[in-house]
């Protein structure tokens, strides 16, 4: 049989490029025939200060990708991330995690959560993340083993910060020595042919033509606005920070196993460490402040100096359609999503395992690309809910900035889901969510809400039971949490 | 203190006493009290019912032993679904409850497979399917755990006698304090001012209140669509059958560890066999054949037969609400879908456990009735579209039933199915929902719908590793199926029926 693609061109910058050009070249590595991948890339947009947080999913990437973890790690200059610690969200409330773990255990079929909130009701005053191995272990700046997570009891992952540009650099000398092939330049014009991309002509009058297209080129879509028409959600009536600064502080000693996400009156600070700095994002409205005051009062909450850092401004929204024609756009150009919550290049992620699953068998592609786009559009609601909801759910009650987002008439998928949750507890998963019960729960929970009732299930267990069950699981955790290593013990072993 | 939800059952067929089953347990926690009110005089559907592997979480959670139900209730295994006639008049097939092969180098088997199909001779991809194997050889035993042996590729179910395992959870379910009301009802009372049903009111004069109404009435869904005015989404555009005559007949020689269904002029007729007896009944519509001719046809195709036939009549679809305000049908008093893939006990069961997830307090609450909703949605639909592929994917000329399901526009969502599997051979996966991957490729190959072309990256693996791989499964399947005791054996051996 002969194969209808055989010459697939990625277009575009950095991660979002290099990491889709990989992933094609490994994915036909032992293809009958030959396929050439090419990336045709564009200037990068990376500052030296730019880092990746992103979720345990992106383990799977790696695997991808064949990396070796320690290895690319130690080149990132990355860290394990075992959560991220939200702080002043609520007022005077409590800080919580934000844990890759679940928490307790399910007793008679019935989510720990349940009796959780029967238990605080009756005055039990532990917060749910106690009783989450992850997040205690991250807080006593433990490394989670795999043995623990084999217990059955805890499910707990990390996540990685990573150093943009090594991590970057790191891949694209994989993809090159794989065999990608490597075209440097500026995009002079795109040739279209019946709703397909045929060829791009280079600024050097090179031209490269090929039978299939991604775009990676960012939000701009240099390929796939060719080929669409009013194609793009806007979001910027949700998400209010128009603005981000990044920089980069000094590593922080010993390393913290989490990164922390703090709300200040402008908007938030991301403080994310790294092997040998720690980066900083700061996400703000400038309508609030300007960049001066902003960056003085992140300084005085943080206490973190920031060696010249970069302003950017924001927005954010989606395409409606990512894959038309011959070219899917993926990462950035298939949307602008918030960086809160370590969801860097999880889009990018999710948009190649899917496409790997309905790549192009043959000239004709209108099936997958329904498919596709109907999977990706609720991957991207999914995943920008869980986002919006950290905004919407704030009690930084006075300050204007928290006030208007609040005031945010948010999509009916998270009314809905929040509605459910307030009255029950109950999390509603639709096929495509990226977040699991345990990390709405913790979302939900650690912003505040207390659902009005609880499942009268847990009433199948005694005060009394419960309350030992408490112990039992409280003591668990603690005991194991002392046996596990340092994590600047496993950092030094397996990254220095 | 807490005051325990009053739950009124309302029949006490098999979905009555499952859920009284299923929920008694609750009662000595204090959590409700379960009052079911049945009269013998109205009868019961079930006939002898082939159930699905789900069965055996079901009872696994309300702590029944699998030997002692299976013995009381004249039970069998079963391992698949045998059709006989569908697609084609001369095809047959078995939809298995189990995996086809192992995925090769990270691609699915049923690619591998349809790609060595494209260029070279290869076996049918039942001689890969360990439960397809051992049905045919008429051999049974469990599986087992570890995945490293064939044998843990595949899972089972029961056929049982419904009425008899209504009676067997009517025990277990009084032994656990759910009370048994005998009568019939006479009026549904709600409350003028919430709508909400307050009592039913027995012909004995006798009125019974409670919280929290279970409509297990049947197809009469005495309290969701008689009481509540629930409304029908009728589906019989797509699954035109409409009547089903049942006989029982004497019991099979050599008990097959499979139901059998086989596709006729206006129709199909299940086989269900029993320790003691078969069940038999031929599902039809009337739009195509009259009830006369399709009796004719049953007793012509069903020898010993031990009784007269037996007619049912129903329409499918569904209401489109199951739960409205304190009140949820449960069985066919929720919808009728016929039992082609052995489903009706399934859906009462995932009701039962949607039912535990969104457990009710003494007030409505709209948001989990919504969530209900939507699971069940979910669960319904997905069974309606395999259902209807049966009847579409066909090429039999013999009666316009078939020429009319061949033809008759089908739910956009099963279109897209079909399309997408007959150009790639994708299957989608999901969360929620009956019927995965080899449920599908058994349906499409057994039904003569192949593959066009094979997702590209079967292409990774070479023609010569694909055969080899393919043939070391065949061989261990093979080599495991024949070292099995025969389904006779194993039934003497492990639930002999007590007779």
């Amino acid at each position: 049989m002969s194969f209808p693609i055989n010459k697939i061109v990625v277009v575009g910058k950095d991660a979002d490029a290099w990491i889709a050009a990989l992933m094609l070249k490994r994915a036909f590595s032992n293809f009958t025939s030959a396929i050439q991948i090419h990336l045709v890339e564009l200037n990068s947009e990376l500052i030296k200060h730019d880092f990746f947080s992103v979720l345990p999913g992106h383990q799977l990437l790696h695997k991808v990708l064949g990396a070796n973890e320690s290895g690319l790690l130690a080149a990132a200059k990355g860290l394990y991330s075992f959560g991220q610690r939200f702080s002043n969200w609520s007022g005077s409330a409590s800080a919580f995690i934000h844990g890759y773990d679940k928490f307790g255990a399910d007793l008679k079929g019935v989510d720990f959560l349940h009796y959780w909130l029967k238990a605080s009701e009756s005055g039990l005053n532990v917060p749910l993340e106690d009783f989450s191995l992850g997040v205690v272990a991250a807080k006593a700046n433990r490394f989670v083993t795999a043995s623990d997570i084999s217990s059955n009891f805890s499910e707990a992952s990390y996540g990685y910060n990573l150093s943009a540009t090594p991590y970057v650099q790191t891949i694209a000398k994989v993809a090159l020595k794989l065999g990608v092939i490597h075209h440097r330049g500026t995009i002079a014009s795109v040739e279209v042919d019946e709703k397909k991309i045929k060829c791009i002509r280079l600024a050097n009058d090179d031209v490269v033509d090929g039978d299939f297209f991604i775009d990676a080129s960012g939000s701009d879509g240099i390929l796939i606005k060719h080929l669409e028409e009013k194609n793009y959600d806007d979001w910027s009536n949700w998400f209010g920070c128009n603005h981000q600064l990044i920089g980069s502080a000094k590593p922080l000693s010993p390393r913290p196993a989490f990164s922390q996400i703090s709300a200040f009156a402008p908007g938030w600070i991301g403080i994310f460490p790294l092997l040998d700095r720690t980066a900083v994002s700061i996400s703000y409205n400038s309508s609030i402040a300007n960049h001066e005051e902003v960056l003085d009062q992140a300084t005085a909450i943080s206490g973190l100096r920031l060696e010249s850092p970069t302003l950017t401004e924001i927005s954010y929204g989606a395409r409606k359609q990512q894959w038309i024609g011959n070219c899917v756009a993926v990462g950035d150009a298939a949307a602008r999503m918030d960086s809160i919550d370590a969801q860097h290049l999880h889009l990018l992620h999710v948009g190649l395992s899917l496409l790997r699953a309905l790549f192009p068998n043959n000239n004709n592609y209108l099936v997958e690309a329904k498919i596709y786009n109907e999977k990706m559009n609720n991957y991207i609601i999914g995943m920008r809910d869980y986002q919006l909801a950290h905004y919407y759910l704030n009690r930084r009650f006075g300050d204007p900035f928290w006030d208007m987002c609040r005031k945010v008439n948010i999509p009916e998928s998270l009314q809905r889901r929040l509605e459910l949750f307030k009255k029950r507890g109950l999390v509603a998963l639709t096929e495509e969510d990226v977040f699991q019960v345990a990390d709405w729960q913790s979302l939900f929970i650690g912003h505040g809400l207390r659902p009005a009732h609880y499942s009268p299930l847990v009433n199948q267990i005694p005060d009394h039971e419960l309350i030992t069950r408490f112990q039992q699981i409280l003591s668990y955790i603690s005991k194991e949490v002392n046996c596990l290593p340092m994590f600047e013990t496993q950092v030094e072993i397996n990254l220095l | 203190m807490h005051h325990p939800l009053t739950i009124i059952i309302v029949g006490g067929g098999t979905a009555g006493w499952m859920t009284a089953a299923a929920l008694s347990q609750l009662i000595e926690k204090n959590i409700c009290t379960i009052t079911l009110v049945e009269s013998a005089e109205i009868g019961t559907v079930g006939v002898g019912e082939a159930t699905l592997p789900q069965m055996k979480d079901f009872n696994d959670f309300i702590g029944i032993n699998e030997a002692d139900m299976m013995q009381s209730t004249n039970a069998t295994f079963k391992l698949g679904i045998q059709f006989v006639g569908w697609g084609k008049q001369s095809s047959s097939y078995i939809h298995p409850f189990g995996k086809f092969g192992e995925s090769i180098a990270g691609v699915d088997f049923h690619q591998v497979w349809s790609r060595l199909n494209l260029v070279a001779k290869v076996k049918n991809i039942e001689a890969y399917s360990y439960a397809i194997q051992a049905s045919y050889q008429n051999r049974f035993e469990f599986p087992v755990n570890d995945k490293n042996y064939i044998n843990s590729t595949y899972s089972y179910a029961y056929h049982f006698d419904a009425s008899l395992y209504a009676q067997y959870l009517r025990k277990f379910s009084e032994e656990r304090d759910v009370r048994r009301v005998e009568g019939k009802i006479h009026s549904v009372k709600r409350s003028n001012a919430t709508g909400l049903i307050e009592s039913i009111e027995l012909e004995s004069g006798l009125s019974i209140k409670g919280d929290f109404f279970v409509d297990c009435s049947g197809f009469r869904s005495l309290l969701l669509r008689e009481a509540l005015g629930a409304e029908f989404e009728d589906w019989s555009h797509w699954l035109p059958c409409d009547r089903a005559a049942a006989l029982p007949s004497k019991r099979i020689e050599k008990i097959p560890p499979y139901t059998r269904s086989t596709a006729k002029e206006a129709g199909w007729q299940w086989r269900i066999p029993l320790q003691h007896r078969t069940g038999n009944g031929y599902v039809f519509s009337s739009d195509f054949i009259s009830e006369d001719k399709a009796v004719e046809s049953l007793l012509n195709d069903v020898p010993d037969a031990l009784a007269v036939p037996r007619l049912l009549k129903f329409k499918a679809g569904r209401y489109r609400q199951s739960w409205i305000k304190n009140c949820v049908a449960i069985g066919l008093s929720s919808g009728f879908l016929e039992p082609l893939e052995s489903t009706s006990i399934y859906l009462i069961q995932v009701a039962i456990f949607n039912l535990l997830k969104c457990f009710p307090n003494k007030q409505v609450e709209n948001e989990l009735i919504a969530e209900y909703g939507r699971l069940m949605d979910l669960e319904y639909e997905r069974i309606r579209d395999f259902l209807i592929l049966h009847y579409h994917l066909n090429e039999r000329d013999d009666n316009d039933l078939w020429r009319y399901c061949r033809s008759m526009k089908i739910p956009d969502s099963l279109k897209e199915k079909i399309a997408i599997y007959k150009s790639r051979g994708y299957i989608d996966q999901y969360r929620y929902g009956l019927f995965s991957l080899p449920s599908w490729i058994a349906v499409f190959n057994g039904q003569g719908l192949t593959q066009n072309l094979v997702d590209p990256f079967a292409f990774n693996i070479s023609d010569d590793t694909a055969i080899e791989r393919l043939n070391e499964i065949e061989k261990r399947i093979s080599e495991r199926v024949k070292s099995m005791p025969t389904h006779d054996e194993f039934l003497a051996d492990y639930c002999p029926a007590k007779l």
